[in-house]
């Protein structure tokens, strides 16, 4: 360390890449906080967790009874001097009580992501509020067809301020802030959506995945999403071939082309059986084709089943770099998946235990070396590229529903049913009590009171 | 230069399940007295005389399909014996006893073989090309596929005859450390067309690996067993399920329009064909999907009973000592009363999903139950 220090001072090692290395030390040895605390206000098991990207600081919290609650990690409330511990309390909690408030559990918040002015919660009660920090009231509330499972706002859009609602309902919805309306319907899922998440490189690309264990690519300038990812299609080193991704494209869009025009491909095979065939049965053939085919460009992917889970997508997250794609489903299995190529890129991460009955979150390091996943009464983290656990962090009565990470201090903060929010952080060097045990002979003797600067002994 | 005249070379053809090498056909050379050569005893000793009089030079001729067409006689029995031509061998090997001198081209995807396009005919690789064949046709198989070929034959034997060894994807995430590298290893394999891999619908995300040659052995029990009852027209569409299905599709599971698309490329394909296939086993259709079917192993209801029972045993006899472990040697040496399949098959299976793990001791290794 010293040494790495001393290169840097010389100049023979970027600036940058220190903090990077020390700041992945740091992220391997995360632990329960023995230094931090946040008191948990609510009564039930908290659901979703999240941190404001604008200053990294305010974290958002809801909860199954509906309260909603915003802790900064910064600034403790009180720090108790006997443990050391710097506790932080919610800084406010809206529950039922306020006007419009959510009645019934609040599966998912998020800060808007210009500022901490405002927040945006989804909840069972089908409705979508946004609500103003300040005044604690609801802005705006949008009703949905059935049980909000997701919200997400682009964090990188500068043209549009549109809210991505998962529901109940095979449609997702964007609902504008500016206007208050809905205003886009994205169909082509076949069952509830449990998440969904924003691209990190492009403020118009939506990622949805539903229960029905399908992960959508959409772009909401276009209609129909333009990729479904297929768990089949999978490519073995970290970037695919430029001849297999071509081949492959081609392989897709034959296959949503066949499988669209189910009838049309059997009238192909009529054309291409026996010459004994008229000609006008052929004639026949060919326009039944033309007619099944003019199907609009957008919907052709509807019929693509291809699934990227066997059971339902719980979770998905996006790496910092906007390349690759995490999921997670309740088979079990989390995949890492190459956006560009939509391959499954076939890692295994080991013995996760996904028993979800709703969405979860996952949480990426900064600079993608570990992945968090929630699995049961703990958090495994692994290795992004090798699959391998590096860590599992226990601590938790029952099971962990949400994680976010915090970039700055290399922070884990975790939510679960057992209604606690708890911290997680890399091991931080003890303060010295000289200053306490000084105050008190101080005081005891009536003599020179001594401050914390001064040393205590004589010259 | 020494020009002879070609042999006359097979319509080249997609299908190459049949004539792939694996260890065994390496080791094992194809018996020379095999029946039912293709070619004349006259063309047969004329092809004999020839070759003995070349010159031991490789001569590279271009391939009228433009294919690689490496030496499979390489691994079939080194000696300079007479070594019957290449097509002949081929036809030796294949199963399903269709003459397939097709075989020949496409058939190999031999690993790390550079080698320039040549004429096979009779022993003309001889010595020399023998050596360099077997040194760079042979590449150092993968550990996934060693796992794979060890626990293939560490399969239990059982008494109902129709029953295939198969490897669960559990037992070879037990057997190879990374389980990346064994997924990625896998996926190879697939591609490959060395092993099949097949979705059990025990419930659970549960696998089955198994050799192409075990799997086409299986296909053809299923065939003779249905072949009393249906007309030949009706038993073609196994046949079309060989040649058109199972190389141009790798997955565990097939859509309704691609398996038409496939095997129409056989010939006119109606429904009672894929009944016909599916009574047979090899087809079932997805519960979740009513348009989708998963690829089956015909027959192997009685090993799923098997394993669900025989791991539900494991489970509850760990559970019910006093701290919920036992050493690993005793507990091999126990029988399983509700399943056939053998302790350590089940043993390996429970491993690779985590639900037991081991712990070394100094009396040995401890199998131990995971908890939550």
């Amino acid at each position: 360390m010293l040494r790495q220090l001393r290169r840097r001072e010389v100049g023979a090692d970027n600036p940058r890449s220190l903090s990077t290395h020390v700041r992945g030390e740091r992220v391997r040895q995360i632990n329960l906080s023995g230094h931090k605390e946040v008191v948990s206000a609510h009564h039930s098991g908290i659901n979703s967790l999240q941190v404001d990207c604008t200053e990294a600081r305010y974290l958002l919290a809801g909860a199954a009874d509906g309260s909603v609650g915003v802790y900064d990690t910064q600034q403790p409330t009180f720090v108790d001097s006997a443990l050391h511990v710097a506790k932080h309390e919610a800084l406010f909690t809206v529950d039922k009580s306020v006007h419009l408030g959510h009645i019934f559990s609040v599966s998912s918040v998020q800060w808007y992501p210009v500022d901490t002015g405002l927040f945006v919660t989804g909840s069972y009660d089908k409705n979508i509020n946004l609500w103003d920090t300040n005044t604690h009231q609801v802005e705006l509330q949008f009703k949905m067809p059935g049980k909000v499972y997701a919200i997400a706002m682009s964090a990188m859009a500068t043209t549009h301020m549109l809210v991505a609602a998962g529901t109940e309902d095979v449609r997702v919805r964007l609902c504008d802030l500016a206007t208050g309306a809905c205003t886009h319907t994205l169909s082509g899922h076949r069952d509830g959506v449990w998440a969904l998440q924003w691209s990190a490189s492009s403020e118009w690309i939506l990622y949805s995945g539903g229960c029905d264990g399908a992960i959508r690519f959409w772009d909401i300038r276009r209609a129909g999403c333009f990729q479904v990812l297929d768990h089949n299609r999978s490519q073995i080193e970290k970037r695919p071939s430029v001849t297999n991704s071509a081949s492959q494209r081609q392989e897709m869009a034959t296959a949503t082309m066949g499988s669209s025009s189910k009838v049309g491909s059997q009238q192909r095979e009529a054309k291409r059986a026996k010459l004994s065939k008229g000609s006008l049965a052929l004639k026949n053939a060919r326009a039944k084709e033309s007619a099944v085919q003019r199907q609009h460009p957008g919907m052709m992917s509807a019929n693509d089943r291809s699934t990227a889970h066997n059971g339902s997508v719980t979770a998905l997250q996006t790496s910092d770099d906007g390349l690759h794609l995490f999921s997670a489903g309740t088979d079990s299995r989390v995949r890492l998946w190459d956006i560009e190529s939509g391959c499954n890129t076939l890692v295994n991460y080991e013995a996760t235990r996904i028993r979800a009955h709703q969405g979860t979150q996952l949480a990426v390091s900064m600079d993608s070396s570990l992945l968090f996943v929630a699995s049961a009464h703990s958090v495994q983290t692994y290795d992004i590229w090798s699959g391998r656990m590096h860590s599992k962090l226990v601590g938790h009565y029952d099971n962990v529903n949400c994680c976010a990470f915090l970039p700055e201090d290399q922070e884990l903060y975790t939510g679960s049913s057992d209604r606690q929010i708890l911290v997680w952080s890399p091991p931080k060097a003890l303060p010295i009590d000289d200053e306490e045990e000084v105050e008190e002979e101080g005081l005891k003797t009536g003599g020179t009171t001594v401050t914390a600067d001064e040393d205590a002994w004589s010259d | 230069m020494i020009h002879r005249k070609p042999q006359p070379r097979a319509p080249s053809n997609h299908t190459a399940l049949v004539s792939l090498p694996n260890i065994n056909d390496i080791v094992t050379p194809a018996p020379a007295s095999s029946p039912q050569p293709s070619i004349s005893k006259r063309k047969f000793l004329d092809l004999y005389s020839s070759s003995v009089k070349r010159n031991r030079v490789l001569i590279k001729r271009p391939q009228r399909d433009g294919k690689d067409v490496t030496g499979e006689n390489s691994g079939e029995g080194g000696s300079g014996d007479v070594k019957p031509s290449k097509q002949l061998q081929v036809v030796v090997r294949s199963d399903l006893g269709q003459g397939v001198k097709e075989e020949v081209a496409d058939g190999v995807e031999q690993e790390g073989v550079g080698l320039g396009q040549r004429v096979g005919d009779g022993n003309d690789e001889a010595l020399k090309s023998n050596l360099e064949e077997t040194v760079e046709d042979w590449s150092m198989p993968s550990d996934t596929k060693i796992a794979l070929e060890l626990m293939r034959s560490q399969f239990p034997k059982i008494e109902k005859g129709s029953v295939r060894p198969f490897v669960l994807r559990s037992q070879l995430y037990s057997s190879v450390t990374d389980r990346t590298l064994v997924d990625r290893e896998l996926e190879r394999l697939k591609l490959e067309r060395v092993v099949r891999v097949f979705k059990l619908n025990t419930g659970q995300d549960d696998y089955a690996i198994m050799f192409m040659a075990d799997y086409l052995a299986l296909i053809d029990l299923a065939k003779t067993r249905l072949a009393k009852k249906h007309t030949e027209g009706e038993m073609a569409v196994f046949d079309w399920f060989v040649h058109h299905v199972l190389p141009s599709h790798a997955d565990a599971g097939i859509t309704h329009s691609k398996l038409v698309e496939l095997l129409s490329e056989g010939g006119d394909v109606e429904d009672r064909h894929i009944s016909l296939l599916m009574n047979a086993g090899l087809l079932t259709r997805q519960l979740v999907d009513s348009t989708a079917y998963w690829l089956a192993l015909p027959n192997v209801g009685f090993l799923l009973k098997s394993l669900a029972s025989g791991r539900k045993e494991i489970v509850s006899f760990l559970s019910r000592r006093k701290y919920r472990e036992i050493l690993q040697v005793p507990l091999e040496r126990r029988r399983l009363q509700y399943s056939v399949l053998g302790m350590r098959f089940h043993i390996r299976d429970l491993l690779g999903l985590g639900q037991i793990h081991t712990v070394p001791s100094p009396s040995g290794p401890i199998i131990r139950l995971s908890r939550d």
